[in-house]
């Protein structure tokens, strides 16, 4: 995880869960399943969505590039441009913190260091930035976060806002979507619950958005 | 570059209309189809009635004001005008209606009961004359077809309903005629019985009063038909038979103001009978039923078309509930096509 981020304080057991949590048959056998897919039509970078808050993006990003890092041997890059938090919100500086393959960057923030030169020093750090002006609105975000990245990430997984609510100047999930080569949908309860799963499902219906598939997380309540 | 309503939106109801759009519109189909059916095979009701208009003037006769008090309440007028009418559905004019058009058993060999019924009979005993009770009971439906309206204080409507047009048409004219006869005749009654009352009285007074008379002596009785003769000459005929003179000026007195009243009543039921549409006027006489009055195709078409796109509506709703509340990943996943990757497990507790 890039030092450089100014984060919360790391909570340790939370990394203990994760550690916990990939080790399950399921997360393997999703991490397969989408390097499978990678395989078969390559993309750089995955988008993950979901309707509501809280149905387990962050989780899914966080578990998703442990175990892409771990048999892929390849370093992953996840993009946090979710800006909504709320108490139950996981911290992907905390679930990161024991996965040196993993970086972490904030949209807003300056690129992170090169993978190459994580097995030398750790970088030094680098202070947070604000988010940017917005020039040409979420693009030059979008552009930023996919296409100025250096670095020969195995995959990047971008951790976007819920398709419901949302705004405040945070980046759209439908354009992450389509600027990323693929996406997973995660569906929790509340989104298998609201009423605007199926504008969603509409939404996603894009002919620039390359949706793999979904992802359940319906044990976890939330 | 547009989002969606970032707020949840409230239930899309077209879009659900075109999600279950081939359940509602085959709960409708269905259910017109199934109104229309009704319509064509349900049994037929045919009516046809007559509006009678019965004038204060049929409670009121100056020329016999005196005697025979008018009935000035229009609250006991409208009383008694329902009330004339009803009175000629009498259970005489039943029978014979119900016998002539088929609708009773009245007068006719009753059919034997069937062992149901006579098991019936059988659990309650004590029930008396079977017969007389099976005639009440279809006097009772007889009556029931008949339907007494009243459209304004004096004005009926009397509707006659059967489910063969031919029949109804003719037991209307039936009741028709028999409510003119009765208002008819209980005016005329009234009168005879007036007239009836004071003749009566008359011949008490011409011979009751008096002794007996000698055998052989003719009693001279006044008969309507003869001319009214000279005081002077009835006196004096009363006399010589034996009349007493205190007798005969009270008596007289009081015969000649019946005499007066007499002729008035007779006065009167002459007018009647040249001129009984002075207080009945027939303003709708029975006509032949052009149509049903039940069932009213239109009607049902439009029943069986809201009964059935409400129906299939809550069913619709119904299923919707269903789906939202049992709705998981892998039925999301079928029907919409989206393969499903797989499933997170629950992140371990603390």
């Amino acid at each position: 995880m890039n030092p450089a981020v100014e984060t919360p304080p790391p909570d340790a057991g939370l990394a203990d869960r994760l550690d916990d949590f990939i080790r399950y048959a399921e997360v393997k056998r999703l991490a397969g399943a989408i390097a499978s897919l990678q395989r078969r039509k390559p993309f750089r970078a995955l988008a993950v969505l979901s309707v509501e808050a809280g149905d387990g993006k962050t989780l899914l990003c966080a578990a998703l590039a442990r175990v892409y890092a771990q048999t892929c041997r390849s370093p992953i890059l996840i993009i946090d441009a979710g800006g909504r938090r709320t108490p139950q919100s996981l911290e992907l500086a905390a679930c990161l913190e024991r996965s040196p393959a993993v970086y972490c960057v904030r949209v807003g923030d300056g690129p992170p260091p090169s993978p190459a030169a994580a097995g030398d020093a750790p970088p030094a750090a680098v202070a947070p930035q604000t988010l940017p002006e917005l020039q040409d609105g979420d693009s030059a975000l979008i552009r930023q976060a996919l296409g100025e990245f250096p670095g020969p990430y195995g995959l990047i997984l971008i951790d976007t806002e819920p398709l419901v609510g949302g705004g405040n100047g945070n980046v759209d999930p439908v354009l992450v979507a389509r600027a990323a080569g693929a996406a997973v949908l995660v569906v929790g309860r509340r989104s298998l619950k609201s009423a605007a799963l199926e504008g969603s499902l509409e939404l996603l219906r894009d002919p620039g958005i390359r949706l793999l598939g979904l992802v359940a997380n319906e044990r976890h309540g939330r | 570059m547009s989002r969606m309503n970032p707020e949840p939106a409230p239930p899309d109801v077209f879009r659900l209309l075109e999600k279950h759009r081939r359940v509602l519109l085959a709960g409708t189909l269905l259910s017109t189809a199934l109104a229309f059916a009704a319509g064509q095979f349900l049994p037929k009701k045919y009516k046809s009635s007559f509006v009678l208009t019965v004038h204060s003037r049929y409670f009121e006769n100056p020329l016999i004001r005196d005697f025979l008090a008018p009935v000035h309440d229009s609250t006991e007028m409208r009383s008694q005008r329902e009330a004339l009418i009803r009175q000629a559905l009498d259970a005489e004019f039943l029978d014979e209606l119900g016998r002539r058009h088929g609708l009773t058993s009245a007068g006719g060999a009753a059919a034997p009961p069937g062992a149901l019924r006579r098991l019936v009979r059988r659990l309650k005993p004590g029930r008396g004359d079977a017969a007389a009770a099976r005639l009440s009971r279809e006097r009772e439906l007889l009556l029931r077809r008949i339907d007494v309206q009243r459209v304004n204080p004096d004005t009926f409507r009397i509707s006659f309903v059967h489910s063969e047009p031919g029949v109804t048409f003719a037991a209307a004219q039936d009741v028709y005629l028999q409510v003119l006869r009765t208002l008819v005749a209980s005016r005329r009654d009234i009168l005879v019985h007036a007239r009836d009352a004071i003749e009566t009285r008359m011949r008490s007074l011409g011979g009751g009063s008096a002794p007996a008379p000698a055998a052989g002596a003719a009693v001279q009785r006044w008969r309507l038909s003869e001319p009214l003769e000279d005081w002077s000459t009835a006196l004096a005929r009363g006399a010589g038979a034996g009349w007493g003179q205190e007798q005969t000026a009270a008596e007289m007195g009081l015969y000649k103001d019946l005499l007066v009243k007499l002729n008035y009543l007779q006065v009167a039921l002459d007018s009647d009978k040249a001129f009984q549409g002075a207080y009945i006027a027939v303003l709708e006489k029975p006509l032949y039923p052009a149509g049903p009055i039940w069932p009213k195709r239109g009607l049902f078409l439009v029943w069986g078309m809201a009964a059935g796109f409400i129906g299939a509506g809550l069913l619709c709703c119904l299923r919707e509930y269903e789906e939202r509340g049992t709705l998981d990943a892998a039925t999301l996943s079928r029907r919409t096509g989206i393969p499903l990757l797989g499933s997170l497990p629950a992140l371990p507790e603390r």
